[in-house]
């Protein structure tokens, strides 16, 4: 088993919001600035670890036609983990990822990592495929609040970039970040069909 | 006044705070299931009948077991195997009353669960105050159907103009999702205008 | 038969019991930490609506139904003379649910300040109602300029400082605050609107009038006018 090749997979090959077309709904939502791309990150990411970790240690011992609601018990207690250390250390993020954080149980990423992966293989490479795609989704969602930011508050992690330049807000909501997901993964199609040919 | 008060959750979920084109929930379907008006239609039906029996139980459960008992914190686990049980009981009961729906609906319901609107709107409607709020279970049932029905309507939009679209000269590397996306985007911002409404 | 319903609802039964276990001990360590962060944010916003003010005692009058929750605070002057305070919670229904906000004002029914508690309102427009007006830019942080001192009460909330409650607060579209307009906005009594937020400035600024109007069939203030007349 190539590890490496597990860790590596999900940041560009499968990267899970450009390639796969999953969990989409937390990437425009929490891209509106750097930081709270940064956060929303690593709470996906810590529980897609765990949870890809605890699914590939029970994963023998599951009944198979119950592995669903267990699979989302396990996904959701950490969810919940999450959400109340957050509310207790982090008050700020908390509030401004709002219900995205419980919505995290939904995120079809994790759900779809422990039924396609986890479920299947070691302890190893599940938190390696766990890092790794929890990394290409917060890349995915990093570049996207880099240019939503930018345009939309002309600041990146809370400090003005340009003084005086008055930024368009419409990139900060909901439209912004359609049309702004769009153009990336149009040029994503640009960079990959060239490269074929 | 309070009728008023309905109106105003009922305005306010389908147009102004839509889930999918201003709240981004839901996007998955949105995407997924646009691309025939009728499977738009079908998926849309299904979502509103989830959507409000979802607001309906969750907000019992909060209310009269997981506040008495202390165990606020069990909330996103105990939403999420409610709405995962009544996907599958609403499943079951429409096979048995109503093939003809059974066959309209019947593959879109297992759909659902993993719909992040529908734990959305049982997690907003705590966000909104309504547990404590008076009438609080009618208002939180008249999120939930609201917000179904903004759900269909921008699916049902999306996929109209999807349909259109097959016969339009797109540039290879646009097809499929990316325009998808602007042609959303475009949506948001027109949506965008209700924000301005005063009610 | 029973055992395919048994053995299922005693394996999910278990998850969920561990799954419980995890998080109330999760839950014993943050709940405290959450609670108090409740409280802070309140006595702080009650400190930032009331400066030098003590406040002696919290209070609730019932108008028409609906419950008003407030605090009466005291200033002293000198030894002899005090001026008395309040601050109260006004709350009103924006876009995305409830804005609230604790306000301070005098005896003459003048606002002290207001600190905006609790919003869920559209990022990059409603929610600009908690932004602070930063004068940090990303060159100065690097280059190490002159960033100029830090303001800590959001634009928008500063802009009620000092309005009049005895008479209508006006709510302006004159695009964001600026220092500039502070003067001009005190004369005419207004706000300027967070740019494409009207809604919810609105919701503000009538929440405020709302809870004024119920705190004074609970205390009594002497507008400025009058205090001067006598």
């Amino acid at each position: 088993m190539n590890y490496w090749h597990e860790f590596v997979k999900g940041i560009w090959e499968r990267n899970p919001i450009l390639v796969i077309g999953i969990g989409l709904c937390p990437t425009l939502a929490t891209s509106s600035s750097v930081s709270n791309a940064l956060w929303m990150t690593l709470a996906a990411t810590f529980v897609l670890v765990f949870s890809n970790i605890i699914i590939s240690l029970i994963k023998g011992i599951v009944p198979p036609h119950l592995r669903i609601p267990i699979f989302i018990s396990v996904i959701a207690t950490f969810v919940t983990v999450v959400d109340l250390t957050l509310n207790a250390f982090q008050p700020e993020v908390y509030k401004s990822l709002g219900i995205f954080i419980p919505l995290i149980v939904v995120n079809c990423i994790i759900l779809g990592r422990a039924e396609e992966f986890a479920s299947k293989n070691g302890l190893v490479a599940s938190t390696l495929d766990g890092l790794g795609m929890g990394l290409g989704f917060g890349l995915t969602l990093t570049v996207l609040a880099f240019f939503r930011e930018m345009l939309g508050a002309n600041k990146l992690l809370g400090l003005t970039v340009i003084p005086g330049f008055e930024p368009s807000s419409m990139m900060i909501i909901a439209p912004g970040a359609f049309i702004t997901l769009g153009f990336m993964l149009w040029g994503m199609n640009a960079y990959n069909s060239r490269k074929k040919g | 006044m309070e009728l008023k008060v309905f109106f105003m959750i009922l305005i306010g979920t389908i147009l102004i705070n839509n889930y999918v084109l201003s709240q981004m929930l839901g996007l998955c379907p949105f995407l997924g299931v646009s691309k025939k008006l009728d499977s738009a239609v079908g998926m849309g039906l299904a979502v509103i009948f989830v959507m409000t029996l979802a607001s309906f139980f969750t907000f019992i459960v909060y209310k009269f077991v997981l506040v008495p008992f202390g165990i606020t914190f069990m909330s996103t686990i105990a939403f999420i195997l409610i709405i995962a049980a009544l996907v599958q009981f609403v499943e079951m009961v429409i096979e048995k009353i109503s093939p003809v729906l059974y066959n309209a609906l019947g593959i879109f319901l297992p759909l659902i669960t993993t719909n992040c609107a529908v734990l959305g709107v049982a997690v907003l409607n705590l966000k909104s105050g309504f547990i404590t709020a008076e009438m609080g279970l009618l208002k939180a049932v008249v999120q939930g159907f609201g917000a179904g029905v903004g759900f269909t309507l921008a699916l049902v939009i999306m996929a109209g103009i999807r349909e259109r679209l097959e016969l339009a000269p797109i540039s290879k590397n646009l097809q499929g999702l990316p325009i998808n996306f602007i042609i959303a985007g475009l949506m948001a911002l027109a949506f965008l205008g209700f924000s301005g409404m005063k009610i | 038969m029973m055992n395919s319903i048994v053995k299922p609802t005693l394996i999910l039964g278990l998850v969920a019991l561990i799954s419980a276990w995890v998080l109330s001990l999760v839950n014993s360590v943050t709940a405290p930490r959450i609670a108090q962060l409740q409280r802070d944010i309140r006595s702080r916003a009650l400190e930032t609506v009331l400066p030098g003010y003590t406040v002696e005692e919290e209070k609730k009058v019932t108008v028409n139904g609906k419950e008003l929750t407030y605090w009466r605070a005291a200033k002293k002057i000198d030894e002899k003379t005090s001026r008395r305070g309040y601050a109260f919670i006004a709350s009103g229904q924006g876009y995305s649910g409830e804005v609230q906000s604790i306000v301070g004002v005098d005896d003459t029914g003048r606002i002290i300040a207001i600190s905006i508690v609790l919003q869920s309102e559209t990022p990059g427009l409603g929610a600009r109602c908690q932004e602070l007006a930063s004068k940090k830019t990303l060159a100065g942080v690097f280059l190490g300029g002159n960033n100029g001192p830090e303001s800590t009460v959001p634009w928008f909330q500063q802009q009620f400082a000092g309005l009049d409650l005895n008479r209508k607060i006006q709510v302006l579209k004159k695009g964001d605050w600026n220092p500039d307009m502070q003067e001009e906005l005190q004369q005419q009594n207004a706000i300027s609107a967070i740019t494409g937020a009207t809604i919810t400035s609105r919701t503000v600024k009538e929440s405020i009038e709302r809870g004024m109007e119920m705190l004074r069939s609970a205390e009594s203030f002497t507008p400025p006018a009058e205090e001067a007349a006598k």
